[in-house]
């Protein structure tokens, strides 16, 4: 059983005008250890595909499978600790907790699943030392720069050790220099094992990972192995 | 600036809704705060400003002497107007009889310048009674009474021969008096008169005869004759007079009352309803500028959020341009606002002034008041339209401006502090300024609800006061339950068991520091009544004295000083305390007069010329009913009797408070509630952050419920010491200004209900928008942020 398993799932969204079909039949697999890029033009459902396999949203029809978990029928309560444990998630837009601390936006990742306060600090030390922001444990986000914010927001998806990383356009918002440096972060967290699974419309980003997804109106198109 | 007048335009005809809504309260808060003022204003010169406009007199004097010839008197230079009366019993049969504690009583005018130069009636229905059979009756008997015009009432008196009888009256023997004399109401009057200030009977009900009542039926009544003056040099005469009639009649004991001094009482408790009526505004106005100035924030930035500035900036439009464009809804609400608070002030003012104050008004109606009306109009269109113009500029900056991501101190050490998690984010959210764009205005709702619990304590403890002093007349020095003028045996009072003390008290005028006051003495029987001492002691020897404190303060005495007294001030005599003293309607108020012991007032008075009075404490758990009808029956001659002055006008303030507790409670409420609303709306991208953490949509209602936990810690753990403390000190101030004798009162019952009732209502107000939060679609608020 792969990381993440995606069958025929469908999800339509209401609008003031006519309904939008953001996913119809859509089927994806990710295994243990891969890193694969999603790809396809704006509106294709690629971010509610990550949403979906998230949790934060419910298909209308279909099947989710997380670490061998199904996520249908699970309740609320039960999507968030599923995704306490298997997943970590990174946005374009960083979302980072722009009132606390780059050690407290990693610290409470880890808090929220329940790992005591000081184990949780050091849980994130560690993490911000590996992703070369350990010297700002106290900065606040808004004072940190486009890519040091997206290697906090990673730092802070991996606090608790997910099963998965999910990346919804991780360098969309940087310049080149700095969405080179998350490349490469995600690079190395792939190298040591992580299973990632990024979102992006970019064919520079999509060339990081070992299979590349196209999707358009819903659905997977083809998919490619790039190495 | 047509493109800006276009486009702010547009924004207005977007939210016309919320113009319209917003302008409505802007004109509501802002028109009865503006009334308050104007009626403050006229409370602190209606006393003043009526008496002088009725020509009421400076002075009243019952002589109580038999054939008192005024001729001599009213002939004085220095004498303007005067006026006679009646005195003999006269009162409005349909209230009771002569005997009758409520009976309506009145002092038919019997010659001078009465209804004319001295003691005018103005009637503002009807007209004034002229013939023999009419009657005006004042606002209040008409409220009281259901009595209109047309009405016939009995006008009663005392029969020719039987005056003396009346007036030594041994007991209630249930009989009329005299004759009754049908009359016809024929006009309604307004304001009070020098009679019922100097009786303390102001507010209450009143009735004029006309002056040809005595004229036709002076042969069936007998009565005793009167007068008012009015004096050239107004209070600065009385003295003079006082002097004058002295030396005329050969008696310097002769009692007269100067109303000016009733009026300066008076007038320090229409200054303590001004005061308040000013802090009623001042609440009104910060409620209005929280909670109107946070929709007003929230309406010109939804014309921000509308999405509008970057490409109007991009289009060229510079920042001050597009800041008056994005406030010109705003500005719209402070020229309709502003323009119907000018009504509403209008309006209300009908209903100002308020209380005592009120019951003066000769002129009720609209009070145009300009320089209040052009100020309050003018600063609440200021207030709001600068109101506008900042939001808008905030709100332009922060949409331009790089986004300042500080926090602040308050919430940064909370965030992770070892406690549960939800509890640790609830009360970071609760005294955190959220950074970003969209401040969660948490210092305001900080504020609003320390206010708010604030108001509510300071409002019960003060109210808490006043209801000490109206339930222990002794904090007004009345230590007793009953009074008699005459009639009774010390053995009479000693055989009584349910009489726990008693005190025969002697009272005549005498001369101290060269003024006429009022002197008692106190005899005890038994058991005495204890007066209530404020500073120092009571008089020991001939030549001490201790002195109300109204005296004090108009001769500039002090404990210790020594002061001529007597006559010709040959007696002088030293202040050995402050005490307050038994309060006689008409010549001295509770905090008037001195008190000697029996043997120094004989040395200041040695005429004998004075009055006897008994004042009866009743035993603890005895009913005073009982003992005052065994007192009546063994010849005593009960006094009716009010509470001292200075507490019953505190009963006109007690719904004060309450009104400005209740308001600030409101602005509390309208603080926090939508504090509680608003940040969770403006968190929702973090709360949907922590959602994709793994936070539960059960936590983050905890989280919010969690902050409104917060608030509402921090407004009893500051708002109920800080409360307490401003209604001691509030009512501190009006038991000195009154004077009573001030005792800290405790809302002990009030203030702890205050702690279930502030949770509660904060838990109440943060049920709705947890649960939105909770239910919110993370993936959704994601996307859109």
């Amino acid at each position: 059983m792969g990381a993440v398993v995606v069958q025929a799932v469908y999800r339509t969204f209401d609008s003031e005008t006519t309904p939008v079909r953001a996913l119809r039949g859509c089927d994806l697999s990710v295994g243990h250890g891969e890193l694969v890029a999603v790809m396809g033009p704006s509106g294709c459902g690629k971010s509610t595909l990550l949403s979906l396999i998230a949790g934060l949203d419910r298909p209308d029809d279909g099947e989710i499978t997380v670490a061998g978990q199904v996520l249908g029928g699970i309740d609320d309560g039960g999507l968030a600790a599923m995704r306490r444990q298997h997943i970590g998630l990174v946005f374009q837009f960083f979302h980072l907790l722009e009132g606390m601390t780059a050690l407290e936006n990693v610290a409470i990742a880890a808090m929220i699943a329940s790992t005591r306060r000081r184990a949780a600090e050091a849980r994130a030390r560690d993490l911000l030392d590996l992703l070369g922001i350990g010297d700002k444990t106290d900065h606040l986000p808004g004072s940190l720069s486009g890519g040091q914010r997206q290697r906090l927001a990673i730092a802070r998806a991996l606090a608790n050790r997910p099963t998965v990383l999910l990346a919804d356009e991780p360098t969309g918002a940087l310049d080149s220099g700095g969405g080179a440096e998350i490349l490469e972060l995600l690079r190395r967290l792939h190298r040591d094992g992580q299973t990632i699974l990024l979102v992006t419309h970019d064919p520079i980003v999509a060339g990081v990972a070992d299979r590349v997804v196209h999707m358009r109106d819903g659905r997977v198109l083809k998919e490619a192995t790039v190495r | 600036m047509s493109a800006v007048r276009l486009w702010g335009c547009r924004l207005l005809r977007r939210r016309w809704r919320s113009v319209i809504v917003l302008s409505l309260l802007v004109a509501l808060t802002g028109g009865v705060a503006i009334a308050a003022i104007i009626g403050a204003r006229r409370s602190t010169v209606v006393v003043a400003e009526t008496l002088h406009e009725r020509r009421q007199p400076d002075v009243i004097s019952i002589p109580a002497r038999p054939g008192f010839d005024w001729s001599r008197i009213v002939a004085l230079p220095y004498v303007e107007a005067y006026g006679f009366f009646a005195s003999g019993g006269f009162c409005i049969e349909e209230t009771g009889s002569l005997e009758a504690p409520d009976a309506l009583f009145t002092l038919p005018p019997a010659g001078g310048g009465m209804y004319d130069t001295i003691m005018r009636i103005d009637a503002v229905e009807g007209r004034t009674p002229t013939g023999p059979r009419e009657i005006a009756i004042n606002r209040i008997a008409q409220q009281k009474y259901g009595w209109r015009i047309g009405r016939r009432l009995l006008v009663s008196g005392v029969a020719t021969g039987q005056l003396d009888a009346y007036w030594n009256r041994a007991k209630d023997t249930g009989r009329t008096w005299g004759p009754m004399i049908e009359v016809t109401v024929v006009g309604i009057f307004a304001g009070d008169d020098a009679w019922r200030v100097i009786t303390a009977g102001v507010g209450g009900p009143g009735v004029a005869l006309s002056t040809s009542f005595l004229a036709t039926y002076r042969d069936r009544f007998d009565y005793r004759v009167d007068a008012v003056l009015r004096l050239r040099g107004g209070d600065a005469d009385v003295p003079r007079l006082h002097e004058d009639i002295g030396r005329i009649m050969g008696d310097d004991t002769i009692p007269i009352s100067n109303v000016n001094d009733a009026k300066r009482r008076l007038e320090r408790t229409t200054t303590v309803e001004a005061v308040a009526l000013v802090l009623f505004a001042a609440a009104l106005l910060a409620a209005t500028f929280v909670l109107v100035g946070q929709a007003l924030f929230r309406l010109v930035r939804a014309g921000a959020d509308a999405g509008d500035v970057l490409p109007v900036r991009a289009m060229g439009m510079a920042t001050p341009a597009v800041v008056v464009g994005l406030a010109i809804p705003g500005l719209a609400v402070a020229g309709l606002g502003a323009l119907g608070a000018l009504g509403v002030a209008l309006a209300m003012s009908l209903r100002v002034p308020i209380g005592m104050a009120g019951t003066f008004e000769l002129h009720p109606g609209v009070k145009v008041d300009p320089p209040v009306l052009a100020a309050g109009v003018a600063g609440l269109a200021a207030f709001t339209a600068l109101a506008a113009l900042a939001a808008a500029f905030l709100a332009v900056r922060e949409l331009t401006a790089a986004r300042d991501a500080g926090s602040s101190r308050a919430g940064r050490p909370v965030g992770l502090l070892p406690v549960p998690l939800t509890i640790g984010l609830g009360v970071r959210f609760a005294l955190e300024r959220r950074p970003g764009h969209r401040p969660a205005a948490s210092r305001a709702a900080l504020v609003g609800a320390v206010v708010g619990v604030l108001g509510v304590v300071a409002a019960w403890t003060v109210t808490a006061g006043i209801d000490d002093a109206i339930a222990h007349p002794e904090r007004g020095g009345q230590t007793w339950d009953l009074e008699f003028d005459k009639g009774l045996s010390d053995q009479v009072i000693t055989g009584d068991p349910d009489i726990a003390a008693a005190t025969e008290l002697y009272r005549a005028e005498v001369k101290l520091g060269g003024r006429t006051v009022m002197a008692y003495s106190a005899r005890p029987i038994g058991t005495p009544t204890k007066p209530v001492i404020i500073s120092g002691r009571l008089p020991d020897a001939a030549d001490e004295i201790a002195i109300g404190p109204a005296t004090a303060e108009r001769l500039n005495l002090r404990v210790g000083d020594q002061v001529p007294a007597g006559r010709q001030g040959s007696r002088p005599v030293r202040v050995v305390g402050t005490t307050f003293l038994l309060e006689y309607a008409g010549y001295n108020a509770y905090d008037e007069g001195l008190l000697a012991t029996p043997a120094g007032l004989e040395r200041l008075e040695p005429t004998g010329n004075g009055l006897w009075f008994y004042l009866i404490d009743v035993r603890e758990g005895a009913d005073p009913g009982a003992v005052r009808d065994h007192l009546r029956k063994a010849g005593g001659m009960l006094r009716s009797w009010l509470p001292p002055a200075g507490v019953a006008m505190l009963d006109r303030l007690r719904g004060l408070p309450v009104l400005l507790g209740s308001l600030l409670a409101l602005l509390g409420v309208g603080t926090v509630g939508h504090a509680l609303v608003s940040s969770a709306r403006r968190r929702r991208g973090e709360f949907a952050v922590l959602r994709a953490l793994g936070l539960s949509g059960r936590q983050v209602r905890a989280v919010i419920m969690w902050q409104a936990a917060t608030l509402a810690a921090v407004a009893v753990v500051f708002g109920v010491p800080l409360g307490t403390l401003a209604g001691l000190l509030a009512w501190r101030g009006i038991a000195t200004s009154m004077p009573l004798i001030y005792v800290r009162p405790l809302a002990v019952l009030a203030t702890a209900l205050v702690v279930p009732a502030t949770v509660i209502a904060v838990y109440a107000m943060a049920v709705w928008p947890a649960r939105a939060a909770g239910r919110a679609q993370p993936a959704r608020i994601l996307r859109a942020e």
